[in-house]
C-alpha cells in the first residue's frame, strides 16, 4: 500500500513540476513580449535579506 | 595525502560531537521563554484575519516540528558513528521542545488549528516511512530545516507579531545546528552511493522541492495577510541552501553525489521564476501575470486535493 501511494505522490509531483516548468515557460515569453513585473537579477547579490 | 584525508575526518568528527555540547549549553526552557515573552507584551494581539493567516502557516511548522522529532529519533538510533549520534541525540530534545512551545503558542492564538495540506503532508509522511537514512538526511537536515530557517527568518523581519517575532530567533538558532549535522554527516554516507542511488536521491530532491514551491502557493494568501514577502522569502532560501549544500564539497571543491547543488549559470532561470511566480510586494503587475498567478493559485488547490487522497 505504501508503495502504491508513493507511487501515486510521484506521479502527481511530476505532473506538478512539468505543469511548473511549462508555465515558467509560457510566463517567461509573455515577461519578454508585453512585459511584466520587475525581473531582478543576480538573486543572491540583490536579495534584500 | 592520506593524513590529510584523516585529519579532514577527525575534525568534521569533532564538529559533531561539539553540536551536542553546544545544544546542552544553549537549551532553552520553552514554557518560561514562551511565558516571559506573552508577559511582556500582554499576551497575543491579533485581529482575527491574521490569527487564522498565523494558524495557517504555524499548524505547518507545528507538524513539521513533530516529524523532524520523530526523525530525529530515528537518525539518533540509526546513525552509526557515536559523535553524529550525539547530534542527533540533542536534536530530539530540540524539536520536542519546538513542538511543545509552538502547540502552545498556537493555543494562546486561541483559533482552530488547520488540518495539514496535501504537500506537506505527502513530504513529511515521506521523509517519516523512509528506512533510508540518505533521504531522511537530506530531506529533512537539509531541505525542510532550511526551508524552516528562512520562515523563521521572514517572519521575524515582518514583525508579525511581537511575540512570536521575539520567538522566532531561538528557533532558528537550533535549526542551524541541525543543519549542521546532515551537512557534517550526509558526504560520508553520500560517498557509498552507487550512480542509480545517486539519480534517485536527485529525483527525491526534486520531488521535495517541487511540493514546496506548490505548497508555498496553496499558502501564498495567507504570507501576505501577514505581510511576509515571499519573493524576498525565496531569494534568501535559495542562497541559504546554496550555502547549505556547498558546505558538502570535498576539500577539493567536488560536489557530493546525489545531490542537486544547483549551477550558478542556471541562478537566471531562478530569477525569472521568482519574480514571475511571486512578485515582490509593490511591485506593478500586469493583467496577464495576475491572471496566470491566479491560475496556478487555482492549480495549487488541485494539487493539494490530489495529494489529499493518498494522506
Amino acid at each position: 500500500m505504501k508503495l502504491v501511494k508513493r507511487a501515486y505522490t510521484t506521479f502527481v509531483a511530476a505532473g506538478m513540476f512539468l505543469v511548473r516548468m511549462l508555465l515558467l515557460a509560457f510566463m517567461a515569453l509573455l515577461q519578454l513580449t508585453l512585459g511584466g513585473a520587475e525581473i531582478r537579477p543576480a538573486s543572491r547579490e540583490a536579495s534584500a535579506g | 595525502m592520506r593524513r590529510d584525508y584523516l585529519a579532514e575526518a577527525e575534525k568534521k568528527y569533532a564538529k559533531l560531537e561539539r553540536l551536542y555540547h553546544v545544544g546542552a549549553r544553549q537549551a532553552w526552557d520553552g514554557k518560561q521563554v514562551l511565558g516571559d515573552l506573552i508577559k511582556k507584551h500582554g499576551g497575543i494581539r491579533l485581529e482575527p484575519a491574521k490569527k487564522r493567516a498565523l494558524a495557517e502557516i504555524f499548524s505547518t511548522i507545528l507538524w513539521g516540528e513533530l516529524a523532524a522529532w520523530s526523525i530525529s529519533a530515528d537518525l539518533a538510533l540509526q546513525l552509526e558513528d557515536t559523535e553524529a549520534k550525539m547530534a542527533a541525540t540533542s536534536q530530539v530534545f530540540d524539536e520536542a521542545r519546538h513542538f511543545y512551545v509552538m502547540r502552545d503558542y498556537l493555543l494562546q492564538l486561541d483559533c482552530e488549528i488547520p488540518p495539514l495540506d496535501g504537500y506537506t503532508h505527502t513530504v513529511l509522511t515521506e521523509l517519516l516511512d523512509t528506512d533510508r537514512l540518505v533521504d531522511k538526511l537530506l530531506g529533512m537536515q537539509l531541505i525542510v530545516e532550511s526551508v524552516a530557517v528562512t520562515l523563521f527568518r521572514s517572519v521575524a523581519k515582518a514583525g508579525v507579531e511581537p511575540v512570536i517575532s521575539e520567538l522566532m530567533p531561538y528557533f532558528e538558532r537550533d535549526e542551524a545546528r541541525h543543519v549542521g549535522l546532515g551537512v557534517l554527516y550526509l558526504p560520508k554516507l553520500l560517498a557509498t552511493l552507487g550512480p542509480i542511488e545517486a539519480a534517485r536521491l536527485k529525483l527525491q530532491q526534486l520531488k521535495i522541492v517541487t511540493l514546496i514551491g506548490w505548497g508555498t502557493h496553496l499558502k501564498k494568501r495567507h504570507f501576505e495577510t501577514l505581510g511576509i514577502d515571499n519573493n524576498d522569502g525565496f531569494r534568501r532560501g535559495l542562497r541559504l541552501n546554496r550555502e547549505v549544500l556547498m558546505g558538502m564539497r570535498s576539500a577539493e571543491g567536488e560536489d557530493p553525489p546525489g545531490v542537486l547543488v544547483g549551477d550558478p549559470r542556471l541562478d537566471f532561470v531562478n530569477d525569472w521564476a521568482i519574480d514571475l511566480f511571486f512578485p515582490r510586494f509593490g511591485a506593478v503587475v500586469p493583467g496577464w501575470q495576475r491572471a496566470v498567478i491566479g491560475v496556478v493559485d487555482n492549480l495549487s488547490r488541485v494539487g493539494d486535493r490530489a495529494l489529499r487522497l493518498a494522506a
